[in-house]
């Protein structure tokens, strides 16, 4: 994990090694597991979206969903037009990323909670429209996608390949924007709008730009999804409780890295997935308990435990850490 | 040739004017002082300059261009870079990436269609680098180039502060109360640093309260009180100046002029 951040050699051997044991996992194992990874992956990569604009600029959406929801709708509506399903994913990611420009221009405006209200009405009007737009959507009866003729494994393993694709390069593009002027200015803006702006920030335009390539990438995940259950409705495609699944997730990772986000995805998805195994009718209550014993004693995400300490990980340090950050928390 | 002019401007906040009619010219090269009692509308007559507040009434010109409508980012842009009073560290990141982001994006004319490509192009600009590590060679920050900003202590945020609008590369620098809190040494050693940084050419608009200092380094100094201008001269005729030992001086400064 740590190689995303650091980038040493060995790490990225092992890296690379990781990413080619999972691409042929779904030709080694099928069923159920192929498909909880598919959404673990789905999960990740819109976590990471989200850490774009919510994590290095601070910008916290509630509305990720809808972008998901447009590019699920596009696709479909794109397809049953007769093109082949990239191009119909792109086309809708395009229509995401213009809808995300215009929605971003005014209510990016608007600070903190202010912000992270619009996000959530701006997913919510989406959700009214896919509604009452039944000539186009099908409205409260749902849309169904073509089912592709072919064995259910195919079927699987295909769309396992194409989310983690997309993890990949969304988490190769967040490297970049880390390393780039976009993710110096958002870093900026999240610290301190004011000064980033007399730092020379055109802030608008970078949360703009950010807004923009997550509603894009957004929408892309969304119409994989869309594919892959063959069958969506307006409740589950702009389902809120996914923008607040993804912001936990990255939150637990650690906001504002690239690793964190993929990390809290694949430790919450597991966790949720044990807990809901054993525990059928309490599982919430258990994953609502061990959110809040990680907030109180990591407040700054799992990855705080690997960044920026000199000493080696050992269970010490780890004791440490967690003393320091209990320390420090306040009823 | 006259780098700022400020004319008539005014400031209200609602009710409260806190810059009335004011009027003065900075030439390039010059250092100019701003001095007044506290509350005398100097921070607030900086940051209408830096584009931070807006400005009421009046106009003020850059290079003879009216900026009264520009953002803060598009004055920094044309080289017009400030610090504050109230430090404001990008706390969460390094010295280095503090001084790498002002760096980045300082004095540059850029259309926004650039400004895009620029955000998307995911270039680690090597040129920012290096004139990020010349910067605070200069500011005498190059050992604590990994600590984060929130474990400074007030002397070295300060210096960041100015390390960061030095990195913007600006022509006109607006320093507010850099020295404060700072002791005697620190303040020798800043003296001589915004000398050198005046000697590459860049024009000093500078607030401050420490006499010697003003004393020392300022080619002109302009007095302000209750938001207004009350004298502009040369540093030892505004020392003398009745007005000025009325309000802001005091009677025994006189006494140790003299």
């Amino acid at each position: 994990m740590k190689a995303f951040l650091t980038g040493g050699k060995q790490k990225s051997i092992l890296l690379i090694m990781a990413i080619c044991v999972l691409a042929v996992f779904p030709y080694v194992k099928t069923g159920y597991i192929v498909r909880f990874m598919t959404t673990l992956f789905m999960y990740a990569a819109l976590s990471q979206i989200w850490n774009i604009l919510g994590g290095f600029a601070g910008y916290i959406s509630l509305g990720l969903v809808g972008f998901v929801g447009i590019g699920a709708y596009g696709t479909g509506i794109i397809m049953a037009v007769g093109l082949n399903m990239y191009v119909a994913i792109l086309l809708s990611g395009l229509i995401a990323a213009l809808v995300a420009m215009i929605v971003g221009m005014p209510i990016l405006r608007l600070r903190a909670g202010y912000y992270s209200i619009a996000t959530y009405a701006v997913s919510f009007i989406l959700w009214q429209l896919s509604n009452n737009l039944i000539w186009l959507t099908g409205g409260g009866m749902g849309f169904r996608f073509k089912i592709a003729n072919a064995g259910i494994d195919r079927i699987n393993a295909y769309y396992y390949l194409n989310m983690l694709g997309i993890v990949i390069i969304i988490s190769i593009l967040c490297m970049i924007i880390s390393k780039s002027s976009l993710g110096y200015g958002l870093m900026a803006i999240k610290e301190d709008e004011d000064a980033a702006n007399v730092l020379g920030i055109n802030t608008t335009v970078f949360k703009v730009v950010a807004f923009t390539i997550s509603g894009f990438f957004a929408a892309i995940v969304g119409g994989i999804y869309g594919n892959w259950l063959t069958f969506i409705d307006p409740a589950s495609a702009f389902d809120s409780n996914l923008s607040v699944m993804v912001i936990i997730m990255a939150m637990v990772g650690a906001v504002g890295t690239v690793a964190g986000p993929l990390l809290g995805a694949v430790l919450i998805s597991i966790i949720s997935e044990v807990l809901w195994n054993n525990f059928l009718f309490v599982h919430q209550m258990f994953l609502g308990v061990i959110l809040i014993l990680i907030v109180i004693f990591l407040p700054k995400g799992i990855m705080d435990i690997f960044m920026h300490r000199e000493e080696k990980l050992s269970p010490r340090s780890l004791a440490r850490i967690l003393g320091e950050n209990i320390s420090k928390f306040r009823v | 040739m006259e780098l700022l002019k400020v004319s008539n401007a005014t400031k209200r906040f609602s009710g409260l004017t806190a810059v009335n009619d004011v009027t003065f010219s900075v030439k390039k090269g010059q250092i100019l002082g701003i001095i007044g009692p506290n509350g005398s509308g100097k921070t607030t007559l900086i940051s209408m300059i830096s584009g931070t507040h807006s400005i009421t009434e009046g106009n003020i010109f850059y290079k003879d261009l009216s900026i009264k409508k520009l953002q803060p980012y598009q004055r920094a842009r044309m080289g017009i870079a400030r610090t504050f009073q109230i430090v404001k560290p990008l706390k969460n990141l390094t010295v280095l990436d503090n001084i790498m982001t002002a760096a980045l994006f300082g004095r540059h004319q850029m259309s926004t269609a650039k400004e895009i490509s620029l955000c998307l192009s995911g270039k680690f600009s090597k040129t920012a680098y290096i004139h990020t590590k010349e910067i605070m060679e200069i500011a005498g920050l190059q050992d604590k180039s990994n600590v984060f900003a929130r474990n400074l202590t007030l002397p070295d945020r300060k210096r960041l502060e100015v390390a960061r609008a030095l990195a913007m590369n600006p022509e006109l620098l607006l320093l507010d109360e850099v020295m404060a809190g700072l002791n005697h040494k620190e303040v020798e050693n800043v003296m001589k640093l915004i000398r050198d940084i005046n000697k590459n050419g860049v024009t000093i608009l500078m607030i401050e309260h420490i006499m010697k200092v003003i004393m020392g380094i300022s080619d002109r100094v302009v007095v302000m009180n209750h938001g207004s201008l009350i004298c502009d001269g040369k540093p030892q005729d505004v020392a003398n100046d009745e007005r000025v030992i009325q309000a802001y001086l005091g009677n025994s400064f006189k006494n140790q002029q003299t």
